[in-house]
């Protein structure tokens, strides 16, 4: 009797792992053509490159599973270049919208085909992500409340700075940012205090709550105009800090082939940025056209 | 006669004036909690009035809050709570399970259940439950397992929670008293008998309170299974639109209106549950014919 129950806890487990070494050989481009859909990964926590329309109802007669999001319910403009490449591709595009760490750290478990999510390539992401070419550029900037007293980065010495966790902000200050040197313009100061919070709007939040730890964050120029704009009391400091290469993330520990995927993704693009649809996009979206090299 | 019927009269009477006077004062002392609650929510109220009052010397702030932003987007972060309730359901449903019957397990005398028991709850217990949700939605598909978002969420809030309140249930069976399992088997009960009409009925009796608590601490871990980004909850909804509108505050103060309000229906119920396993029991009601 127990001789039995441990033989057959055996088969399962030898079943079950058997099971997953039959996966694989399938090729990604074709499963996604297969599928009608592509599944985007996307953090709708950025205005204006990604974020949710809470009028909005369903597409109409959309193939997208019910747990996942369309298009019009979420709206930007990674949004907007997600779906230009789902229709380079022939199929809808549909949302999911699961943390940024975890997007960032890889091993996706096949859940999303891709992430186009204003992500910077960096070394690190490479060990974890394979990567299409950048659609647009993002400016690093600091920013610093109107009465925080600062007037360039030379006060920021010792100083408190907000960032957010796992972003390349962060990275910048440890010495840890592993984009190109030409696109690093400013080292970062000597001595200074971090203050990690989930998010880069979490520091905006911060300040505009008037908490005491900090009045200064460092976060893309993009962000920082839209806090402005949405009545935070926050100006500018300094130049440029660094440049980032924003790039569609695809998962290196896929069970799926991606090489014709990615090639596919990074051909839909360049077409893109050839036609200008990236640049009006980016007008609608930044005011300013952040899809040239500024290198 | 006449007499001895006049008297038990009058001992009726009494004992009447004694009921009433017990339901006025069971009245009284609800009125009294209600004003002081109705009290509380003014002061509550107060806080996020906005208000400023000048007392001369000093000048008191109340926090302001957006009330354009509260209502335009209730309605979207309300959606979340299908979400929230539906999770956490199946969640408990799947808990109340495993708690049984690793409760049962660890209770009897085969080694290799208990052990099994055992691991299980000194294994999840000692691991975060944002880790258990990960690894059912993100491990597991290495093994060629998939469980969707959802499901990823259900198995794992339920695994936690089934540890947690196995050893509520091990009190509660516990708690039945030796003659009870004595009396039983001199009536001739197998074992199972003894556990199904004796033993677990009143252990349940005493398992609901906690059952109850820990249903509504799940309900707000449920939000955790938005990691996995198909299920968006309350507290997720409340979070995006919040930090896009910049109105942090209001979107979770929206949410936890919404979690107190879940948390008030299941409070009733679980009032409602209680009073029904109470019956049995000779409390004050059954005076009260």
């Amino acid at each position: 009797m127990r001789k039995t129950t441990l033989v057959l806890t055996i088969l399962v487990i030898a079943s079950v792992i058997l099971s997953a070494c039959g996966g694989g050989g399938n090729d990604l481009l074709d499963v996604v053509k297969e599928r009608g859909y592509l599944v985007v990964s996307t953090d709708p926590n950025y205005e204006p490159q990604s974020f949710l329309d809470p009028t909005a109802v369903r597409a109409e007669g959309t193939v997208c599973p019910d747990d996942m999001l369309t298009y019009g319910e979420m709206k930007g403009f990674d949004i907007d270049v997600a779906k230009a490449v789902a229709d380079g591709l022939g199929v809808e595009v549909c949302f999911a919208t699961p943390d940024w760490d975890i997007i960032t750290a890889g091993s996706w478990g096949d859940r999303w085909d891709i992430s186009i999510g204003s992500m910077t390539i960096t070394k690190t992401r490479q060990e974890a992500l394979d990567f299409a070419l950048p659609y647009y550029y993002t400016p690093a900037q600091f920013a610093a409340a109107s009465d925080s007293g600062y007037t360039s980065l030379d006060d920021l010495e010792g100083e408190t700075i907000c960032v957010a966790t796992a972003t390349t902000y962060l990275d910048w200050f440890n010495g840890e940012l592993t984009i190109p040197e030409s696109s690093i313009l400013v080292q970062p100061p000597s001595d200074f205090t971090l203050v990690e919070l989930p998010t880069d709007q979490e520091c905006a939040q911060s300040i505009a709550a008037g908490r005491p730890e900090f009045s200064v964050y460092l976060t893309s120029d993009t962000v920082i105009n839209s806090n402005m704009a949405g009545g935070l009391d926050v100006v500018k400091l300094g130049p440029v800090v660094f440049v980032e290469e924003l790039a569609p993330a695809i998962d290196k520990n896929s069970s799926y082939d991606t090489a014709a995927f990615i090639d596919a993704v990074s051909n839909i693009i360049k077409g893109l940025h050839a036609n200008g649809t990236l640049s009006s996009s980016s007008m609608e979206w930044f005011e300013v056209d952040l899809t040239k090299d500024p290198r | 006669m006449a007499a001895d019927k006049v008297s038990m009269g009058s001992y009726e009477d009494y004992l009447q004036r004694l009921l009433a006077e017990e339901r006025g004062k069971q009245m009284a002392h609800r009125v009294k909690m209600a004003l002081a609650w109705i009290g509380l929510l003014l002061i509550l109220a107060l806080i996020f009035s906005g208000f400023e009052i000048n007392l001369g010397f000093t000048q008191i702030k109340f926090i302001k809050l957006d009330f354009e932003f509260i209502k335009d987007f209730s309605p979207f972060i309300a959606e979340g709570a299908l979400q929230t309730i539906l999770i956490s359901i199946a969640s408990i449903v799947l808990a109340m399970v495993l708690a049984l019957i690793s409760a049962l397990a660890r209770i009897s005398k085969n080694p290799l259940a208990i052990a099994v028991s055992t691991f299980y709850i000194s294994l999840i217990r000692g691991t975060p439950l944002y880790l258990q949700v990960i690894f059912f939605f993100l491990a597991l598909p290495q093994m060629g397992i998939y469980f969707s978002g959802y499901w990823a969420g259900v198995i794992a809030l339920g695994l936690n929670y089934g540890a947690y309140m196995s050893e509520i249930f091990r009190a509660g069976i516990l708690s039945v008293g030796k003659g009870q399992h004595e009396a039983a088997t001199a009536l001739g009960m197998s074992s199972g008998q003894k556990m199904r009409h004796i033993v677990l009925p009143q252990a349940l009796r005493l398992a609901i309170p906690p059952i109850g608590n820990e249903y509504i601490a799940m309900l707000k871990d449920s939000s955790l299974v938005s990691v996995t980004g198909f299920v968006r909850e309350v507290l997720w909804r409340a979070q995006r639109v919040g930090r896009a509108n910049f109105r942090n505050l209001e979107a979770l103060i929206i949410a936890a209106f919404f979690y107190w309000m879940l948390t008030l229906v299941f409070t009733a119920i679980q009032a409602r549950i209680e009073a029904r396993f109470e019956q049995g029991e000779g409390g004050v009601k059954t005076i009260s014919h």
